[in-house]
């Protein structure tokens, strides 16, 4: 069977989701400040540690015993936890720009500098975040880390498929979120200004606009979408490790690239496909392997050679090499990601326009 | 003579380290046509984006109706009634002419916003048909009418134009020097304007300032300085 099962489809398409939250986040940032957040994924990791923490504050509750209906643990999970992880991360993306990025821009630091100060802020948040964990009285962490958070995820059987409630919301959340934005961007005021200071900052300026206040929204906004899905995703990592950031950073900048880095559209697609890559693909390219070792085994069984052929190392192992690789293609073949690219001339030139 | 509208004294001013202007004196007085002539590279441009607060500011004071406005951020200038319509990337290429539009009117209440904009319309009925049309899609003349348009729609009290004439055909660059008449005569706005057609631009002001390597070399009387033999040969190539 060279496709994978539907569960690991629907693990897939929540694993995209995130990476398309996490990559639009970065690309708006990109977009306003001109410099890649390197502090980005541990963003989404700090939305992650929102949910440990209510998960803290609800543990016991949740037990069988005392889990009747358990209506508003649920909601704590589900609702409160990504609204509160927003507005938290938000918040801390926005002192990112206000006390690192912005003051140092004012004083002409180049763009190798501010990307240095982000790999800075990242540690010390990555810092912040270990010592959190010491500092604040909580009394179940330590099980918490150690155990799958997803264990704490509801199961739910959809159409003959096994899965969990997180897994079908997070792609609810993602599509919800990213129309919000594009409402927010087309339909707004202020959205529309927000674009106006990220095209031509000077004329915005010029015209009455105040763009500082539009990028710190931009900065809040681009926190908010990484620590709303970070909540989620928490369910979705095998344990709560602050360092956990520092392998999917590789796949939101893949995402990002693909996408272009000028556009949150493209953002939103490269981010889903290399979340698509970075597993259904693995899975994929795992099994064509494995059938091409028996076709090859049955080649040489035909000519006498008894020989078992067997792919023992497992792919999805490297997923973050997958994703440097498309990022190579990308750059080699289309530097502009797939917002560079004319598709409608591309469709013309086919015939089929 | 009246009050000044804009005063500039002493200005020094430039890019970070890099001053362009020096030590520059001038005022600009209610319902004129101030015309700022010099050759290349003699900081007309950086003059105008240092009054609107887009350069560093070294020393010197600029005030607008007798308040200080020196220090003032753009966004807060424009909200008081100056406008600067810049020589190029005047108008947003990604957005749509509504969408430019409704930057232009950012401002103002929607009620006002849409009367105002309906207004401008008028004036340039091209647009009309091309509102949900991205900036980038339109001809240079009918980007130079939107960013013409983009101005008029807050019925500033000052406009700064810089070159509004670049890169634009001379038939189109002569009909749009015509209009900068009408914003005064007909809508009562003070003018500021730089120009590289040295000779259309004095004919039609009342006021002059010429700029040669960042400092004033003259201020007065336009038709004065057209006159001026040996100042129009030697700085501004009129024979």
């Amino acid at each position: 069977m060279v496709l994978p099962s539907p569960e690991f489809l629907v693990y897939s398409i929540a694993y995209g989701s995130v990476l398309a939250l996490l990559c639009i986040g970065l690309t708006l940032t990109y977009m306003v400040t001109k410099v890649p957040n390197f502090a980005h994924a541990t963003l989404a990791i700090t939305g992650a540690t929102v949910t440990l923490f209510l998960l803290d504050r609800i543990y016991y509750s949740l037990h069988p015993v005392r889990c009747h209906g358990c209506v508003v643990q649920y909601a704590t999970l589900y609702l409160l936890a990504p609204i509160l992880a927003f507005i938290i991360v938000g918040l801390v993306a926005l002192a990112e720009y206000l006390l690192v990025l912005r003051p140092l821009a004012r004083r002409g630091m180049g763009i190798i500098g501010l990307m240095i100060a982000t790999l800075a802020f990242d540690m010390i948040l990555y810092n912040v975040l270990s010592l959190t964990l010491y500092i604040v009285p909580a009394k179940n962490l330590s099980r918490l880390m150690d155990a799958p958070l997803k264990g704490f995820d509801v199961g739910v059987t959809l159409a003959g498929v096994n899965t969990s409630f997180s897994r079908l919301l997070l792609p609810l959340v993602a599509i919800t979120l990213a129309v919000a934005l594009h409402m927010f961007l087309t339909r707004t005021k202020f959205g529309v200004s927000l674009r106006a200071s990220i095209e031509n900052p000077d004329l915005a300026r010029v015209l009455g606009i105040n763009v500082d206040l539009a990028y710190m929204v931009s900065w809040f906004l681009a926190g908010g979408l990484a620590g709303a899905s970070g909540a989620l995703w928490a369910f979705m990592i095998e344990s709560y490790k602050p360092e956990t950031a520092y392998f999917i950073i590789v796949s939101i900048f893949a995402g990002s690239i693909l996408g272009g880095l000028g556009s949150v559209y493209g953002a939103l697609v490269g981010g889903f496909l290399i979340g698509l890559a970075e597993t259904v693909g693995l899975v994929i390219t795992q099994n064509l392997l494995q059938l091409l070792l028996n076709l090859l085994q049955q080649l040489l069984n035909m000519l006498g050679l008894t020989v078992t052929l067997t792919v023992t190392v497992t792919l999805t192992q490297y997923q973050r090499f997958f994703s440097l690789i498309i990022v190579i293609v990308v750059l080699l073949v289309a530097p502009q990601g797939l917002a560079g690219i004319n598709f409608r001339g591309l469709l013309a030139r086919g015939g089929l326009k | 003579m009246d009050q000044p509208i804009l005063a500039v004294n002493s200005l020094n001013s430039g890019y970070g380290k890099f001053q362009v202007v020096f030590d520059v004196s001038f005022n600009v007085y209610r319902n004129e046509i101030f015309v700022i002539v010099g050759p290349n590279g003699s900081g007309k441009s950086t003059l105008l984006k240092s009054i609107f607060g887009l350069t560093t500011i070294y020393s010197g004071s600029i005030s607008y109706m007798g308040k200080d406005v020196t220090k003032l951020p753009p966004h807060v200038k424009a909200r008081m009634g100056i406008a600067y319509l810049p020589q190029t990337d005047n108008v947003f290429s990604e957005l749509t002419v509504r969408e430019n539009l409704m930057m232009a009117t950012y401002t103002l209440k929607e009620s006002e916003a849409r009367d105002r904009v309906e207004e401008v319309l008028k004036i340039y009925p091209v647009l009309r048909n091309k509102l949900d049309y991205k900036a980038k899609s339109l001809s240079g003349g009918e980007r130079q009418m939107l960013a013409l348009a983009m101005t008029l729609v807050r019925r500033p009290s000052i406009i700064m134009l810089d070159e509004p004439t670049a890169n634009l055909a001379p038939v189109v660059a002569r009909d749009l020097l015509k209009k900068v008449s009408i914003l005064r005569d007909e809508m009562g706005i003070t003018v500021i304007l730089v120009e590289q057609n040295a000779r259309a631009a004095l004919e039609m002001g009342d006021r002059a300032l010429l700029m040669v390597s960042g400092r004033v070399a003259y201020e007065g009387p336009a038709r004065s300085l057209l006159q001026d033999a040996e100042l129009g040969r030697r700085y501004l190539g009129l024979r």
